[in-house]
Formats: structure tokens, sequence, C-alpha cells
């Protein structure tokens, strides 16, 4: 691993480049070694969801493994297919306590494991009874690894999750830790910069005041460890985190311009209207955090898995996606309707890419190539909640782990092997991961 | 008034008790031997080794089930705050709540790293808004002496539901360090507004070191002036609770009721009665659902506030200032309307003012499962939801959980066809006998909602045919054919199954938490005095507060 150095941070300059267009935002490489010597990038990795599914027909790349033409949904990627994977074949096979599946689907994608058993859900339209999530997902078990010399171990971010459920929620700390996704680009922001639009001594003042006030907060919250009972540890123990990372924030010093959003939205759940500007945000903020240090691991999820009963109006669509999702194979009309929404995940996932691809790196590679982008969803297809052929798509490389140009099929190959491939691709040599590992170890010839 | 259960003594307890959970005498009499202080760390709590052999507790001791640390709601968050500051402040930065059953709890997650700085963000900008006006915040002149620790140590108290140390005080009231006094004030809100001791229902009231790791123990008297006020106001507590808990005087069950009637007396508890019912009939998703506009074009906030509103004013006027009894709440021939919702209803204003009940179309219109609210969130956007109305009654009305369908099954609703009622097409859809099995359940219940639209509407027709809203509720003590909602919620009203739900899912909405065995006792003390006031909710309330669920927890 090389030493990654800590970031400088000039909130002046920050704040100062306040204003400016994303596009105006260059990252400064100032990642050198005493020698003088850039060093290899940092691999960065980022999970990608959107709820219920593909129409098979439009994400279904046609031609060989090295020589494909991408159907509607995936044709916005044309430009980045070069540093594609198109992955068909892979299921899920579940295990433990059954449920609903857009509601434990987020979880089985990147745990690759079980519900926890309990009477925690029991929704009548999700089935059930079961808990959160057993086990560690996918970027959590690479951040234990990449994320602890960067100020934030890992960003979550939403796009209209919904709720505080199992369906909202595809990232896992651990057993039974959902980690929740801050749906407002604007919070995320504050959290991670500081105050948006005050100056350098109001800055300084906010950032005294703050410590002061978290040195009120752990001392009690140390004391809470030793008192409450064995069973609630982990709570109060999640509560500290929390407030060390506000602690770690305050502290931290990144060199880079300014990431900069658009005029903040008005986020009642219910303004559908806005998903396309708050997207675009929270890709932004990604990008620059990325760009800035300020993570390497990080996930994006889109709506929800427990029923994204909600329309498009961005998109013209009035129609409830969920419902639309359980029209019948031969429902020309809803599948337009349907690819028209798949289509419109594929284009914030090109503008992703293609932000990443403008930033250089010091050795003359972009950061999408030094990014992995995994792109999943909860079920393979909305009508039947089906979890086999699950429609994956690789974006970016790690740093040339995961050669691109290539649509795969791993028919009947079980999901768990994605996920095993994906920690090799970043660094991390482990066989198996998850509950529902049948011990096959990696996707044969993906990571090359 | 009266007040049946003044005189409802612990000896009354027990022998209520007895007759509850003792009839297997025989039984009770022999594990009561082995009983108690057994400690071995492997059973839920102490009265785990009671347990006879039919798996219930006898109720001679303090028996309760597990009951996790958990987080304050948005929403008692929101109260807290228009509590201890006189601020109406917006939630909706802070992540939603984790719900049991259908009520928001907090139980089980641990917290986000996002929801802890959602937390900072709040604090801040409340704390700013706090300290505008300062006179107001502060129980003493300004400049006055001493004032900032007394503001530190009165706003403390009731954030903390405790007393602060002197420590603590002096903690606080150092945040600042030499600027005005404002800037103190505001820095003591920001950081107490953050602390565990606010955000968390901390009970910590120590095991008895004989009993072992696994105890029930008595909650603390500041601990229950917590729990009442967090159930019967979804708020933190007055002085007066508090007052109370500093000298013991919430150590009975006598005085819990007493205090209890006091608050349910307060406009407070008028908050906490609504969202029971708001959260209980999933009405609380009316903010995110939508209505398709081509099919819906009346739908607007304005229509969707209104029948928030009903139903919200509805509950907690049967409840708190009419006779509190369930049959109302599921029968009765008035509501609460404004605005739009008159018209939805087909009821022409009067005049009334929105707390003024208004009668309502006979026949079409009565009690809570025909208002708008319930109607139209469990419905598509652009039909009724036969299917949602069955399983939510089955669900949260009858607390039996009908299964999910098979994961290998199609389960597409039909599309609205303007040749056939939702009716036809939802029976033709579920004929399949892989369905029908389960269907029988949801639908004779669900397809006899078709009187209202996916909007709340009455109709007698869709798209130029007669609606049949007949129905039949099965598997219920009070199975049978019915016509329309009017005639289910008669049903419904004399059904001992659905009786026994609602003291099941207070329960729930009071601990945050499913009953476990160990809640029998508890449980079935509440039916018992249910049955006995006629189902009189406020009094199901009062004996709730009175219960061993509510005055013991078990440490572990």
């Amino acid at each position: 691993m090389p030493t990654i150095v800590r970031p400088r941070f000039s909130r002046r300059h920050l704040l100062r480049s306040l204003g400016l267009g994303a596009a105006a935002a260059p990252f400064l490489p100032l990642l050198e070694s005493a020698a003088g010597e850039p060093e290899a990038p940092p691999k960065r990795l980022l999970l990608f969801f959107h709820p219920h599914g593909v129409i098979r027909d439009t994400w279904l790349p046609q031609g060989t493994e090295t020589d494909f033409t991408l159907p509607t949904m995936l044709e916005p990627l044309a430009p980045f297919q070069d540093r594609m994977v198109v992955l068909d074949g892979l299921q899920i096979v579940p295990s433990g306590p059954p449920g609903g599946p857009h509601t434990v689907g987020p979880a089985y994608l990147f745990t690759g494991s079980p519900m926890l058993a309990g009477d925690d859900f029991m929704h009548p339209s999700s089935g059930g009874p079961h808990g959160w999530g057993s086990s560690q997902s996918i970027e959590q078990a690479v951040a234990d690894v990449i994320g602890t010399t960067t100020p934030f171990r890992s960003l979550e971010l939403g796009v209209q999750v919904g709720g505080n459920h199992p369906g909202s929620r595809m990232s896992y700390l651990d057993a039974g830790f959902p980690l929740a996704p801050e749906p407002n680009p604007h919070a995320m922001f504050e959290s991670i910069f500081g105050s948006i639009g005050v100056d350098t001594e109001t800055a300084a003042k906010l950032k005294a005041e703050r410590l002061s006030v978290i040195d009120t907060i752990l001392p009690q919250l140390e004391t809470l460890q030793g008192q409450v009972s064995s069973f609630d540890q982990i709570k109060i123990d999640a509560h500290l985190t929390g407030i060390r990372q506000i602690e770690q924030a305050l502290s931290a010093e990144y060199v880079c311009q300014a990431p900069t959003l658009g005029e903040a939205v008005e986020l009642p759940n219910s303004n559908y209207e806005e998903m396309g500007t708050i997207s675009r945000q929270q890709i932004d903020l990604l990008v620059d955090s990325f760009a800035c240090q300020v993570t390497n691991v990080a996930s994006l999820m889109y709506r929800r898995g427990e029923n994204d009963n909600f329309p498009y109006p961005h998109l013209g669509i009035a129609d409830s996606h969920h419902q639309t999702s359980h029209a019948g194979d031969s429902d020309t009309e809803a599948h337009a309707l349907l690819t028209d929404i798949y289509r419109f995940y594929a284009e914030e996932l090109a503008y992703l890419a293609q932000r990443l691809d403008s930033i250089v790196e010091p050795d003359g590679s972009t950061m999408l190539d030094n990014t992995l982008i995994v792109w999943g969803s909860e079920v393979a297809k909305g009508n039947t909640h089906e979890w086999t052929n699950m429609p994956f798509v690789l974006l970016g490389g790690a740093g040339g782990a995961v050669p691109g140009g290539r649509f795969l099929s791993y028919p009947g190959r079980n999901h768990c092997q994605l996920l095993v491939s994906v920690a090799n691709a970043m660094g991390l040599p482990i066989t198996e991961f998850g509950g529902f590992d049948d011990g096959s170890g990696p996707l044969p010839g993906l990571v090359g | 008034m009266q007040r049946g259960y003044r005189t409802w003594g612990p000896a009354v307890v027990l022998a209520a008790f007895a007759t509850a959970c003792g009839d297997d005498g025989g039984t009770a009499a022999t594990t009561e031997g082995t009983s108690t202080t057994q400690g071995d760390g492997s059973s839920g709590s102490a009265s785990a080794d009671e347990t006879g052999d039919d798996g219930t507790p006898s109720c001679g001791e303090a028996s309760v089930g597990p009951t996790p640390l958990r987080r304050m709601t948005r929403q008692q968050y929101a109260n807290a705050v228009r509590d201890l500051i006189g601020l109406d402040i917006d939630v909706s930065s802070l992540d939603g709540d984790e719900k049991v059953g259908p009520f928001d709890s907090n139980f089980s997650a641990p917290v986000s790293p996002v929801q802890v700085s959602q937390y900072r963000m709040l604090a801040e900008s409340v704390a700013q808004s706090a300290v505008e006006d300062l006179d107001a915040l502060l129980p003493c002149a300004p400049e006055s002496d001493g004032c900032l620790e007394q503001f530190v140590d009165s706003f403390g108290r009731r954030a903390f539901r405790r007393p602060l140390t002197d420590a603590e005080v002096s903690m606080y009231a150092e945040l600042g360090g030499s600027d005005p006094l404002e800037d103190h004030a505001r820095l003591a809100i920001q950081a107490m507004l953050q602390s565990p001791y606010f955000l968390y229902h901390l009970e910590l009231s120590l095991p008895d070191p004989a009993t072992g790791p696994d105890s029930v123990v008595a909650l603390g008297q500041y601990e229950l002036a917590s729990r009442l006020s967090f159930f019967l106001w979804d708020s933190v507590p007055d002085d007066v609770l508090l007052d109370a808990a500093a000298i013991d005087e919430l150590s009975t069950p006598e005085q819990l009721l007493a205090q209890a009637e006091r608050m349910l007396e307060d406009p407070r508890a008028r908050e906490a009665v609504a969202a029971f019912h708001e959260q209980w009939l999933g009405i609380d998703e009316l903010e995110i659902i939508t209505k398709d506009p081509s099919v819906y074009p009346d739908y607007s906030h304005e229509l969707r506030d209104a029948m928030r509103h009903e139903t919200r004013r509805f509950s907690s006027s049967v409840v708190l200032s009419g006779d509190g009894r369930l049959e109302t709440l599921l029968t009765a021939p008035y509501s609460y309307l404004e605005g739009p919702l008159y018209e939805l209803y087909g009821v022409e204003p009067t005049g009334a003012s929105v707390g003024e009940p208004v009668e309502l179309p006979a026949g079409e219109r009565a009690g809570l499962l025909t208002q708008a609210s319930f109607l139209a969130v469990h419905a598509h956007s652009n039909q009724s939801g036969p299917i949602q109305r069955g399983v939510t009654v089955r669900a949260n009305l009858l607390c039996t959980q009908p299964p999910p369908p098979p994961p290998d099954l199609n389960v597409i609703p039909p599309d609205p066809d303007p040749n056939a009622t939702t009716r036809e097409l939802f029976e033709q859809h579920t004929a399949d006998p892989a369905c029908s099995g389960c269907h029988v359940l949801i639908d004779g219940i669900g397809l006899g909602f078709e009187g209202y639209d996916g909007l709340g509407a009455f109709r007698t027709e869709e798209n130029g045919f007669d609606v049949d809203q007949s129905g039949s509720l099965v598997g219920t003590d009070v199975d049978g054919e019915f016509d329309g909602v009017v005639e289910l919620a008669g049903m419904l009203a004399n059904s001992q199954d659905v009786r026994q739900c609602v003291t099941r899912q207070w329960f729930r909405y009071a601990f945050g938490r499913i009953e476990t065995d160990e809640d029998t006792c508890s449980i079935e003390s509440l039916d018992e005095h249910f049955e006995a006031s006629n189902h009189d909710i406020r009094q199901l309330l009062i004996a709730l507060v009175q219960t061993d669920a509510f005055r013991y927890r078990v440490t572990q």
C-alpha cells in the first residue's frame, strides 16, 4: 500500500472558490512522495443502486465477449465501454428468514448474506418477519482496509431512498447495523466541508464551538458505555463513532478546489420532480469528495427497494414505478416506460463516469481508471422478483485490476463470487464473502 | 366522571393476575418452588424461571420482556423542542424512524454517522432560533446573577428528564468562554440537544446485586416520569412530573394513575393519541404517496392535509373528550372536516369550525375505516386498493398477519379497465387456487371497501357499472357477510379479536417493541381492564401505566 499523504485543507481557498461551476473544479494533484515521484493513485470503490431490476431485452448486450453493442438502456454508457464490464447470469441464492424480495433484496445484494431472524419487520406487504441484514456489505469490508487513512471511511449518499427500513438500506457496517444514506447533498456537503457561505473568521469560530460541544458529548457516551446492557452497547458505540466522525471532519485538511453544489432544492420525500437535480448534486459531491481525498469508498442509492411506488415526473412518467414494474412480459407500453426509467439511471451513471474521467491523476491516468463502480439492483426483474440473471455492470477498473470492454456471462454462478472479485480488485485477498457464499471463490477471469 | 379504577390497588392487581394466568394452578405451584434467583444468564429474564408448562408465566412476581434502548423519534424531538423552547420546528432533515409493527420506535439499528451529523445540524439551527428571544427563553432577568446557571439547570432537567449534577451545570454554562450570554445559552442548548441523555430513552436503574445480571428491576422515579410523558404526551416531562419523581411520588400504581389522569387532560395528550392512530392505520404514509393526476385531478396537498387532520382530530376527540370507546372510533356517524374534505364527502359546509363535529352521510361513512386518509393511503395511485385495505384491516386491526404471496407467484395488480369494475378485475386476478386460499381472508374484507375510490370518495358506480360493496369476514370471532364498510365496522366493533388487537397495539406503541411471553400478565390485565371499562381507550391507557411492563424492566 502506498502511503497516502494526508491532504491539507485551505478553508479560505475552499470558500473563495464557492460559486464556481463544478466543471471548473479540477483536482490539484498534490500527492507526491518525498522523492518527488507521483505515487500510484488510490483505488476507489463505489456501489450504485437502482430499484426493481431491468427489462432484460433492453439491458442485455448483443455480440461476443469483446465485440458487443449496448442496447437502449445501457447505451448512455457507450463512451465508457472500454472500461466497462457487463455481467450476465449471476444469481442470488438466498437462505435464512424469507421476506418480500424488494425488502430483503437491497441487503442481499451487497452483503451476500441472509436477514437476521426476528420480528422487527412485519410490514403487511413485505412478508417476514425478519430483522436487518446479518452481515457487513462488501464496500465496508473494503473500507476496513482502505478507509482508515481518509477523514471519512466511507460516504453513504441517497436520492429519495425512503424510510428507515431494510428496503431502503444497502450498506451495512455490521450485522444489524445498516448505514443510513444522506438524502440531502447540502447536508452532506456541510458534514464534509463545513458551513456554506461564511467568512473565514466565522468558520474558525464555528469550528471551535463545535469542538467544545463535542467535548461535552464524548465523556457522556464513554460513561454510558459502561452502564447500558450488553445488548445496547453497540448503540452507544455507534453514537460515539458518529461524534468522532464529526470531530475528524472538523479537523480534516483538504487541498483541492472547492466542490460546488447548485441551489438547495426542497427535499420533502414527495418532491419527485427534483429527482434529477438532487441526483446531479449528489454525484458532484461524490466525485469532488473522491478528488479531495475525503474518502475512497462510497455508495449511492436511488429510491428504494421496498416498493418504489412513485412516479418519475422529470421523465414525464406519472405512473408508479413499482406498479408498472409488475406489468406482464408482453406489455410493450409498460416496458417502454420502464426502459426510460432504467435508461435514466444509466445516464446518471454516465455523468458520474464522465466527471471521474475528467480528473487526471498524478500518474496520467484518470480517476475513473482507478475507481471500481459496481451497479446492481435488488431483483433481476420487477414482475417476477427473480434473483436469477441479476443485472450487474462494472465501470472503471480499479487501476487496471478489472479490464474493461467485456461482456461476460456466468450462468448460474453465485453472486457472492462477484463480491469476492470486487474485494480482490480492491486489494483484499479474500476467497469468500457473505452467508450465501458457496465456496467457489472469485469469478474466474474477471479480475486480471 | 366515573373512575372505576381508583380502587385498583396492588392486592386487586394480584388477584386479577391470578385469575388471568394462574388457572393452571398445579403447574404454577410446582414451578414457584424453583423460581427466582437462578440468574444463569441464559433465560430472557428472571421471570422465565417461573414459566409454566404452557409457556405463560405465573403472575405472582413482576414480569416483563426486554426493552431495548430506543432513540427518540422525530416527532418526539419536535415535541420536546416545542415544550422546552416554544418553537415549532421542521424535523424532516432527520432520517426516518425505524418502525416496530406500524409504530415509530428506533429500537433496533444503531445510529449511523449520517444521523449523528443530522442531529448536530438540527441542534445548531434550533439553538440559534432559541436565543433570538433571550427574554422569553431565560427563566430570569438576563443580567441577574447566576441566570445562566439557572437556565442550564431548568432546561437540562427537562431535556435530560433528570436533575443535572453541579458539574454538568458548570460544564454547559462554561461553553462559550468569554462570549456574551446569548452565545452561552446557544451553545448550552446546542450541546444538550446532542447529548445522549436527550436523544435516547436511557433506563439505567441497576439490578439488585443479589439477583444476578438478568433480573427484573423497578424503574427509577425519573425513568417513570419519562415513560409517562413520552407515552401520554410523546414529549418530555413537565416540572410537575419531575417534581413528583424527586419526592418518590411515582412509586405506586395509584400515583401513576393520578398522573396519567392529569396528563390526559392536557392538550399534549391529544398529540400522542393522534400520533398513535395515524401510525396504527398507516396514515403517516400520506406524506409520501402520490395520486395519478389524470385519474384524481382533485388530489392536492390541501386535501391531503385535510384528510390527515380529520383522523387526528377525530381520534383524539373521541378518546380524550368523547366517550373514549373503541366502538365509537369505529362507528361514529360524525367527524371533523375542513376545506376540500367537505366536497369529497358530499357534505354541505355548515359553517362549523374545524373543531366541531359534522354529521356524516348516513350509510356512507362512519368511523375511522371510512375516513379518506385511511382509504387514500391504502389504495393505488390510479385505483382503489382492495388488497391493501384488506391486508391492513387484518394486520393492524385483527393482528393477524396474512402470509406473503409465494415468492414465485406473479403478483401484478390488474390494470384499470374501463369495461369492468375493480372488483371484477381483482376477483379474476385471485381466482387461481394458488392465490385464493389466502386471498379469501384478505379480499372478503378488501372488496367490501369498493364503495370508495382511490381517493376515498364514496361511489355507487364505477365505469358505468353498479358498485358491489358486499364482503365477508372469515377467520374471526365475528364472521359473516356485510354490505359496505359501515356494516363491516359495526361487526369489527363487536369483535373480541379486534379489542385484543387494540390492547396489543397500544402496548407496542407504548414500549416500541413487540410483546413477549414475559409480558403475558401485563397484556392479560390490559385485556381485562379494557373489557371491564366497556372498551374505553382512555381507561386502557390508564391501566397500561400501571402494568408490570410499564413499571419494571429487565436488565441484561
